[in-house]
């Protein structure tokens, strides 16, 4: 019954939507191209491959990379690194813009505003390869951040030598530059919350702290939560590229992690099945963590993402 | 027969008049006295029409494409035989290499560099061949490339490049035959002019190393007397006998391994001399002797470590004795800078000279594969046969004659067009003839006496002359390669980490043999170490 009425529902919508289903033509001819039909790579990750026999006439190992990687003296330091160092970037990367757009919001000169918003927002659009770089100086003995730590600390190396110092850069670098970005997302749904509903509150005698709690937050809630849900899917994908750009293998203990790891097997080592098999594990226990957050979402909260 | 009779006639003559001409005394030693080989005729051109085949190699600058390629052109001008080149910059070719073994789109003929930019086919070219992707050359070489062949065909060349199942799958250059010596060799490099002021002598042992760098930074204000060596080659190592660094990030199967004088494999991450040697070094780490930022300095980055040698911040470091010039680019602010090969070190003065791994067989460069999609593989080799007459030597060792080179009492010698490049004159060589002649025999040493001045042959001895040279050509089959690196793939990253944290703490370095190396050890090193042994007396057994 429900069925059919759906059917005609589609139908109808089809007949209404037609310019637009064929606008939508390109972008999903580009995730069918350059997403899905490469899943067929994968294969490779149950092979052991070789190039020249390509994915179709390797031989068939089954399971065996998967064991290889479970059974590696390096499998829990990776799990661990890896949950660190992106349980430490959501909570960060979910809580400073939030902080940053509740400030701005309550900012009343506009020129001051629109001055901090932008110097925060600069930073986004520096290429990671120079952010690097900026990071490599500023932390060098010879730079500013490493000067300060070695008249205080007596560190004279690189900060990016200690196996401690990794994680702090990585979670301080990562505000510096992605805050004020994601600080908008927060201020375009500040302004949608109804001022009539702070005039309502005044006249009940709430104060600056209580309408804070009880219309700012709730009023931006369902945008923290959504973030916060497509940002766990990214929990097993932390900035790998920032990390390669970072580290050396003497902070390994910190700072490798899943896709480092799958980097140097498949890249530099050319051990493309191990690799493959390595990125799988890693991409299904990602897309298991995006369903776990969003059930967790569904049943404490009304929002979620699907 | 009746064309054999003829043919033999030919080289009669020829060998008559190479003779006569000869005849004049010339004191120069040496060249003349190789085998001359079996001239027969190459009639040119090769081929009625022109035909084009698909090439696919390395090269190391953009300069060097060798779609531009002077002599290369005259080739096909020559001969009707046209090379329709890919020319990928070495630190992209084992990736794009992949990829065309991936995407089956085989040209007729692809390098197979060991060096930078070197590729892996698993299991080596005998499986490539096996795999159907290489071409066994040998069966086509008497009747294609005879004269190719009468200079191959021996027996210390055919055991470097012949496989277990006796293939050849590839054209290579034969390079040497007259020197029993690489021409040079990685070194180290040093201030000579810091030894100098400090009124030191050049250090040969260990702790003569000790006593200089202690001098460049107390005296000279060194803040890294000594850097890492680039490449990471492993020259302090040797001295501690440890021949193939076992920490080496690019390293991989062969490269990682080394056999003794008694032919019995080793891995240095588990011998009593690796954690010697990581004492000594953490010792020096300590005392501000050694790089400082040894851990973050990317591997090969010349730049980088010719700012710190040219501004006086370091004062030795390893590497080739070809980067000399961009050491002294750096130093314009030092006054008498003078940067200078060193001889390897010895243990103490008496130790036996320290062995260095060379992995290129001794007699022949890295092969051009002819693949199996190629359609006409007796006419590439007929091509390569071609430039084994003395016509073709000139031309793709020399160049053009009047251009590149010109002939002074009947030896070729190169125009100033060569020698005077601001490329430099061996650079702008490669990039003039392409480097590829696959007989180089006497042109090589000839060549480089007129590119190298003596000063610099010089210096490069010191550091050949330091070593005990040990050519290594073995090969892993691809189930062994599998095998080890299974094994190897979480030895690497804790021995590249280890390394790392044993140099920046003395402690860890005492305690290696006990900690870090049982603990490889319980990786199931050994395992490793006897298959790449198999695989070692594989290649010592071949003849």
């Amino acid at each position: 019954m429900q069925g059919t009425k759906r059917e005609g529902k589609i139908r109808v919508d089809w007949r209404r939507n037609r310019t637009y289903y064929f606008l939508l033509l390109p972008v999903l001819l580009y995730y069918v191209v350059f997403l899905y039909i490469p899943m067929g790579g994968l294969a490779m990750a149950f092979e052991h491959f070789s190039p020249a026999k390509g994915v179709f006439g390797s031989a068939f190992v089954g399971f065996a990379n998967f064991v290889t990687f479970f059974k590696s003296y390096y499998f829990w330091r990776l799990i661990r690194n890896t949950l660190i160092l992106s349980a430490l970037g959501l909570m960060f990367g979910v809580l400073s813009p939030v902080g940053l757009a509740l400030l701005l919001n309550e900012v009343k000169g506009r020129l001051f505003k629109k001055t901090i918003q932008t110097a925060t927002y600069i930073p986004y659009f520096i290429s990671l390869v120079v952010v690097a770089s900026l990071i490599k100086i500023f932390v060098a003995p010879e730079g500013p951040v490493g000067n300060l730590f070695s008249s205080l600390f007596g560190l004279d190396n690189s900060l990016l030598t200690y196996a401690n110092g990794f994680r702090p850069i990585m979670v301080v670098s990562d505000m510096w530059q992605m805050t004020g970005y994601i600080a908008v997302i927060y201020l375009a749904a500040l302004s949608g919350i109804d001022h009539e509903q702070y005039e309502a509150a005044r006249i009940d005698g709430a104060g600056h702290w209580k309408q804070l709690l009880h219309i700012t937050i709730p009023g931006i809630a369902p945008t923290i939560i959504v973030l916060f849900i497509l940002r766990t899917g990214q929990l097993l994908n932390v900035g790998y590229e920032k990390i390669i750009l970072l580290y050396s293998p003497g902070i390994y203990e910190t700072a490798d992690v899943i896709s480092t790891f799958v980097y140097r097997k498949g890249l530099l080592e050319f051990n493309y099945s191990y690799a493959a098999a390595v990125g799988l594990f890693n991409a299904v226990a990602g897309l298991a963590m995006v369903l776990l957050s969003n059930w967790l979402a569904k049943r404490y909260t009304d929002t979620r993402l699907f | 027969m009746n064309k054999r009779f003829w043919s033999v006639l030919v080289v009669l003559a020829l060998a008559l008049a190479v003779l006569a001409s000869c005849a004049a005394p010339t004191n120069t030693p040496g060249p003349t006295a190789t085998p001359t080989p079996d001239i027969s005729k190459v009639s040119l051109p090769l081929a009625d029409t022109v035909q084009t085949f698909k090439a696919f190699l390395a090269i190391n600058e953009s300069a060097q494409d060798y779609k531009d390629n002077v002599v290369w052109k005259k080739v096909a001008e020559l001969t009707n035989v046209q090379l329709d080149f890919t020319s990928v910059l070495s630190s992209n070719y084992t990736t794009e290499f992949n990829l065309m073994l991936a995407a089956k789109t085989y040209p007729d003929l692809f390098a197979y560099p060991s060096g930078s930019g070197s590729v892996n086919y698993t299991g080596g070219l005998e499986q490539a061949v096996d795999d159907g992707v290489a071409l066994d050359v040998k069966p086509l070489l008497a009747t294609d490339a005879p004269l190719y062949w009468s200079l191959l065909n021996k027996p210390e060349i055919l055991r470097d490049i012949q496989t277990d199942k006796g293939y050849i799958p590839g054209v290579y250059q034969v390079t040497e035959l007259t020197n029993d010596k690489p021409a040079f060799v990685w070194g180290m490099m040093i201030r000579k002019d810091w030894l100098d002021t400090d009124g030191l002598t050049m250090p040969t042992t260990i702790d003569e190393w000790h006593t200089v760098l202690t001098a460049f930074k107390d005296k000279n204000g060194a803040t890294f007397p000594l850097l890492k060596h680039l490449g990471d080659n492993p020259i302090f190592m040797q001295a501690y006998g440890i021949v193939a660094n076992p920490a080496n990030q690019f390293g991989s199967g062969v490269g990682l391994f080394y056999p003794d004088t008694s032919g019995k494999i080793h891995y240095g991450g588990v011998e009593q001399g690796y954690a010697d040697y990581l004492k000594t070094l953490s010792a020096w780490y300590a005392e501000g002797l050694y790089d400082r930022d040894f851990d973050t300095r990317g591997i090969y980055d010349l730049p980088g470590e010719a700012a710190l040698v040219g501004t006086g911040k370091a004062g030795a470091t390893g590497g080739y004795l070809a980067w000399k010039g961009m050491f002294y680019g750096a130093a314009s602010t030092q006054t008498g800078f003078a940067w200078v090969a060193a001889p390897a070190p010895k243990l103490t003065a008496t130790s036996d000279l320290p062995s260095e791994q060379v992995t290129f067989p001794k007699y022949v460069s890295d092969p051009w594969v002819i693949t199996k999609a190629c359609k006409n593989p007796d006419l590439l080799l007929k091509l390569f046969n071609w430039m084994c007459t003395d016509q073709g030597q000139l031309l793709m060792n020399w160049g053009v004659e009047g251009d590149s080179y010109t002939m002074v009492n009947g030896k070729p010698q190169f125009t100033d067009k060569i020698l005077k490049s601001d490329k430099g004159a061996s650079a702008y060589l490669e990039i003039y003839n392409g480097n590829f002649a696959p007989l180089k025999l006497e042109h090589g040493p000839v060549q480089s006496a007129q590119l190298i001045d003596a000063a610099t042959t010089t210096e490069q001895n010191v550091q050949v002359d330091s070593v005990n040279t040990v050519y290594l050509t073995w090969q892993l089959t691809a189930d062994e390669s599998t095998q080890v690196n299974a094994i190897m793939s979480d030895i690497q990253t804790y021995i590249q980490e280890q390394y790392v944290l044993a140099v920046k703490s003395p402690t860890v370095a005492a305690g290696w043999m006990a900690t870090q190396a049982a603990q490889i050890k319980s990786m199931g090193i050994d395992n490793a170490i006897t298959i790449m042994q198999t695989a070692y007396d594989r290649y010592m057994a071949k003849k």
